[in-house]
Formats: C-alpha cells, structure tokens, sequence
C-alpha cells in the first residue's frame, strides 16, 4: 500500500525539490523595506545583483508581492522573448541579456524597474537619469540566515501539527562554509539529505 | 489568528482511491473574524514534486458556496464527490513524485485567501479510455497538463532543430560508418520483441537473430533492462537534467565464443519484469522511461547494440488491448537441417532388467501421467484466454509430475537465465508445443542432461518427464522442468 508522500517526516514533500513561482514567492524571506522606500521615487530602479543560485530570482519575486500591477518577465539565455509594455514596476530576471536596443528603450522610459542580474548597470540608469538602488542578492547571507532559510523550507513543507526534522545551526555552518552565498547548490545537498531520511531528526 | 480555520477530510482513512473511482470527503470550516467571501472554491489536480520543474493536470475547480458574508464562530460543513482520473497514479521515487491534491479555498477581497490543501493516494484501476491498441507498440499516455513552468517557445524549437542538424553531421556521420562496418560482420540483426505494452511482474522476452557474414570472437550477447527517472529543473539553456536509476538488469545469454560464418545465431532473453509501481511516465520534465539494450560485445571491435523502449503500465491498464502476434518462429532451416527423429530421452527407460509385469505396470502409470497431462492441456484450452484462470490451473497442479511429449521448435541454453532450482542454470531451454495439441511448452532441462538435449533437432518428438513451473500470459505458454529422474 503507497503511503502519503514523506509522511514518515510529517512532511508533504521533499521540501528542497523545485518550487512553483508561487510556493517560491510564499516562502521567500527578503528584506524589502528599503528597496519598497525606493520605489516610491519616480523613475526609480532597484537592481538586485548576483551570482547564479544566490537568490536573484526570490527578492525579484518577493518584490513583485507588494505591486498588484506588476509585470515580470526572465530573460532565458539564446532567446528575446518581447518585454511587457504593460504594468509597473516592471520586473526584469535576467537583466543583463537584455538587447543593447531593449536597454536603451527600457531604461530610457518612465517606468518603474526592478532588475535582477549579473551585470552592474549603474553607470547606464545614472545617464538615463534614474533614480537607484543596488541590492546585493546574498548582502545578508551569513550562517544564521542559511540556517532560517532552510528551515524555513522545511516548514513550508510540514504536513500537520507536531515534530518535523530541523536543521541545525552546525549544519547551516557546514553548508555555508561549503557553498558561501550559492543557496540553490546548498538546498540541492539538502533534498540529498532528506531522500534518505528516514525518522524525524535533527539534520 | 487566520480569519478562518479550513480541514479537508475524505470518507476513506487511509486515503487511497482506484483510478476512476469517486473521491468523497468533507470540508470543515471554522469562522474566527467577521469577514466577506466572493466565494469558497475546491480544487482537484494532480501534480509532480521533487527534483524536476513542477507539472500538473488540468485543475477542476468546484464552487462550494458562493459569495456572502460570515460571523465570527459559524461553522460551515460542505461535502464533495469528485471522480479520480485513471492516470497518472500516485508514484513516490527518488527524482520525481506524483500526487493528487484536493484543496479548498476561501476567496477573501484585498486580503490572503485562507486556503487548505490534502493530498490522497491514487492505486491503479480503470484504464484511461484512450489507452487502447496493440501491445507491440508504445501507446501515448500524456495526461492532459495543466501548468508546467517552461513552457516551450518557437526560438527553442529552432535551436533545437540546429543542434539536430550539428548532431547528424558530427555524431551521425561516424555512426553510419560504424553501422556499415558491423554488418559487414554480422549481417543483419533482427531484434524482435513481441510485445513492448507490458505490466509488472509479467515474463518479457526479445529474440535476436543475425547469420554472421565472418567468422569471430564474441565476448557476449547480452541484454541490460534499465528503468530510470528523469527530471529536468531550469530552463532554456540553464537546464539541469537529474537522473536516478531505478531497475538495472543484466543478462547474458552467451560468452567468450566464436561465431562461424553462415551460422545462423538466435537467441532469446526472458525477463521477469520487477513488480514496481514505478510506471512508464513522459510528462515535460518528468519521465519514468524502461528500455531493454541488447548488446553484441566484440572484442576490439565496435559493439552492436539497440535499444527497445518498453512501457510498463498496471496490469489492469493491458483490459482495452489487443494482444500483439506471437513472435514469429525463428528460421531455423540453416543450423537445423536434418530428418525429425523420434525421442532421446524415452520416458522411465529403464535400463535394468525387470519382469515383464513390472514393465507392464510402469508402462501403463506412464501412460496415465501422459493422459493426465494432455487432460491438463485441454482444460487449460477450454479456460478463458485472458485472466488467471490458466494461470490458477497450472499452480493447483505445480506438485504434480507428468509424462509428457514435445514437438521441438528449438533448445537454447539457459545460461542461468531466469531459472532458480540448482541444477538446470546451466542447463538448456527447450520450446515446441505438446505432441498433438497446439499448446506452447518451455522446458528447463538439468545440466546433466545437457549432452542428449543437445541432440534434439526441430521437428522431434522429445519425451519426458516434468513438473509446471507456471504459466506464461504473454505466450500463452507453460513454463516447466524437467524432472531429475537420478534424484531421490
């Protein structure tokens, strides 16, 4: 008889498997009360800047929550899908694939930007005349935060009241130590872990 | 405190329904504030978790109430009834899940909507009513999608399309030669499978035949089923693809030998598939795939191989489908040349010298093991074709020792393939039919038998004496043993 997905771990899930944009956009712990100060200026911009797996992607999504008329589009390497003329802010993943004509475009309009991307384009918006903010994706990721974050996936996950496997701070270490800011290689080792558990435990 | 407390409850406890069957419970609701609702809504839809991007079915959505407002400490009660697809069925691997949610929403303006969601089981039952064919090809059983998260754009297509192209010049170029060169040795291979639609635990067999053009070396002929879940996170040219294996199955058939030129080579692998609820899927980024690679290993030589996918489905999904042909008898003609001869192991030969009275009585219990046999046969004939009835007759009489008769269609050595009893691993596989029936037969042999077997040729009468091992659906055959006379 099939039994309910890890229910041996009062879990519904391996919490560290993909995500839906919405299970990602729930679950994403961000600071957002500066770069939110800084959308109330016209013409503003935040970009948040990082490499890959150091959570680009979440404080974009994590921003989009608090604008009801938000569009979002991800820029997919090799390809130019068109980029929304509607809706504000309008949120860029990817940013730094943008066309040299897209850029100029984008930057130039009045429109409200929030850009995640490898590429710094500080020096761009100023002639543009934007307002900014940069954002570091992984400014605050210490020990402390990987061991919130992580936890805070696993709960995410939980099945019913009562015990769940947690991850402790020695952990935390561990995979910060290992991984530094790279948070999607640190929740790869985990789903790992947590295929092979078996008992509600301290991971 | 949420504005209000949401439970789902199914009227089964442990939550597992059949495909096909109706899914019935209670959503519970438990008013904490006052508030306004444009409406409660209950969604069914499946979807994958793990490592892959998430894929779902089509949501069905139900409106339980619709909008009104509510006071503090009401509490409403609705039931539901809702009919479970048939596919796909609950799977939890390593990679890849799939679980069947239902979940209740209360649809509260310019506010967090509380919302409550239960997963339940879903066991194979009725067959989708679109799974319906033949077994000797693979049957698309996409379930309708819902949402996927990378859906495909024409750009893709294209670079798709030129990584083809690069692919055929680079790889496909050399390939050609290679295939040249190989049947320049082997002439050509026919690799037959008689059915590749097959449920769990049956006996699935391939045949290979080729008639070597030189004269070599093998290393082996082998067959390696493999059963693997795929998922894909990511996507455009960030994709990542995890793989874990779930089956892995290794059989050879034949070893450090030399093939003559003009021999004709034929070999049969029989597996017992792996009784696994790990089911053939091919969603976008999810797929379980089950595929039997047969493999000529040539010493300093490219090896031959080909790959048959095989779909593994329940058992109860094979009811809508027409049985493929019986794999084509083998053309023996070349290496099994020779007037038919009447049987080398004669039945309870005796070699001593007994009375005549005792011949007399062992003549006449070997006839009665013979009719009983045939008696056996008849009865299984005159059973239905489909179901265990066949099946069920054959284990009632796994005891028993019987006399019988075979019209040889050929013997091939077991090379410990599929048997357990010591003795016959290394022992020979005799096929044919019952001498005057058209029932099919394979025989195990004992190793020690090995020399006599050798000798039958296609088209003898072989008599013996055996005991049923079971009964082969997919042939429709009986499986037995020889039975070691020399023993006890």
């Amino acid at each position: 008889m099939t039994a309910l997905s890890f229910s041996y771990l009062n879990l519904r899930r391996n919490p560290f498997g993909e995500l839906t944009v919405a299970e990602r956009t729930a679950g994403a712990i961000v600071d957002c009360d500066a770069a939110l100060r800084h959308l109330a200026l016209p013409r503003s911009v935040v970009q948040v800047i990082g490499e890959k797996g150091f959570g680009k992607t979440t404080h974009l999504l994590a921003l989009a929550t608090h604008f009801a008329n938000n569009a979002y589009v991800h820029l997919p390497e090799g390809q130019r899908p068109a980029i929304p003329q509607l809706g504000e802010p309008l949120l860029i993943d990817e940013a730094q694939r943008l066309t040299r004509r897209q850029r100029w475009q984008t930057f130039r309009t009045d429109r409200k930007l929030i850009l995640g991307t490898h590429q710094n384009f500080e020096n761009a918006l100023r002639r543009a005349g934007r307002p900014i903010l940069t954002v570091a994706a992984n400014q605050f990721t210490d020990e402390l935060r990987v061991h919130t974050l992580l936890n805070a996936r696993v709960q995410a996950a939980r099945r019913a009241d009562g015990q769940i496997p947690a991850i402790t701070i020695s952990t935390a270490s561990k995979l910060f130590a290992q991984f530094g800011s790279d948070i999607r290689s640190m929740e790869h080792a985990m789903y790992d872990t947590f295929q092979q558990l078996r008992n509600i435990q301290d991971v | 405190m949420s504005k209000c407390d949401l439970q789902i409850k199914f009227d089964r406890e442990d939550r597992t329904y059949a495909g096909g069957e109706t899914v019935t419970g209670r959503v519970y609701i438990r008013i904490n504030n006052s508030m306004k609702s444009n409406g409660v809504t209950l969604t069914h839809q499946w979807r994958t978790h793990g490592r892959g991007n998430v894929s779902g079915g089509t949501k069905e959505t139900v409106e339980l109430e619709d909008a009104r407002s509510y006071s503090p400490g009401e509490e409403l009660e609705f039931s539901f009834s809702l009919r479970s697809p048939t596919y796909p069925v609950t799977y939890h691997g390593t990679m890849l899940n799939v679980d069947h949610y239902v979940s209740v929403e209360v649809n509260v303006p310019w506010a967090f909507d509380p919302k409550a969601e239960e997963d339940y089981v879903l066991v194979p039952g009725e067959p989708p009513a679109h799974f319906v064919g033949s077994r000797n090809e693979i049957i698309a059983l996409t379930p309708a999608a819902g949402q996927s998260s990378t859906p495909p754009n024409i750009i893709l297509a294209i670079l798709s399309m030129m990584f083809s192209l690069a692919f055929f010049l680079l790889i496909k170029g050399p390939s050609r030669f290679c295939k040249n060169v190989l049947a320049g040795r082997l002439g050509e291979v026919k690799l037959s499978t008689p059915h590749v639609v097959v449920a769990p635990g049956e006996q699935w067999t391939a045949r290979i035949q080729f008639q070597p053009r030189k004269r070599f070396r093998i290393n082996s002929i082998g067959v390696t089923l493999l059963g693997e879940e795929s998922a894909t996170s990511g996507s455009g040219t960030k994709t990542t693809t995890h793989t874990h294996k779930i089956w892995e199955q290794k059989l050879v058939v034949r070893s450090n030998d030399i093939l003559t030129a003009g021999e004709l080579v034929s070999e049969e692998f029989t597996f017992v598939l792996p009784t696994t609820a790990a089911f053939s899927l091919d969603l976008m980024d999810n797929t379980i795939q089950w595929r039997a690679t047969v493999r000529i290993d040539m010493p300093l030589f490219p090896d031959w191989s080909q790959a048959q996918h095989i779909q593994i489905v329940p058992e109860s999904f094979l009811r809508n489908l027409t049985d493929g042909p019986p794999m084509t008898s083998p053309d023996n003609t070349a290496s099994f040349l020779g007037t038919p001869h009447t049987s080398l192991a004669p039945v309870c030969a005796s070699e001593s010298l007994e009375s005549d009275e005792e011949e007399e009585s062992s003549e006449s219990a070997t006839q009665k093991m013979l009719s009983d046999f045939l008696q056996l046969v008849a009865t299984m004939n005159a059973a239905p074709r489909h179901g265990n009835a066949r099946g069920h007759l054959v284990s009632n009489a796994a005891d028993q020792i019987f006399e019988a008769a075979i019209l040889i269609d050929r013997v091939t050595s077991s090379m410990g393939a599929s048997v357990k009893y010591p003795g016959y691993e290394y022992g020979k596989t005799v096929t044919g039919t019952i001498d005057g029936t058209d029932q099919a037969i394979q025989v195990n042999t004992l190793e020690s038998q090995n020399n006599g077997i050798d000798d039958l040729r296609r088209g003898d009468i072989w008599q013996t004496q055996l005991t049923l091992i079971d009964w082969d659906s997919l042939y429709n055959r009986i499986n037995a043993r020889q039975i070691d006379e020399n023993a006890g």
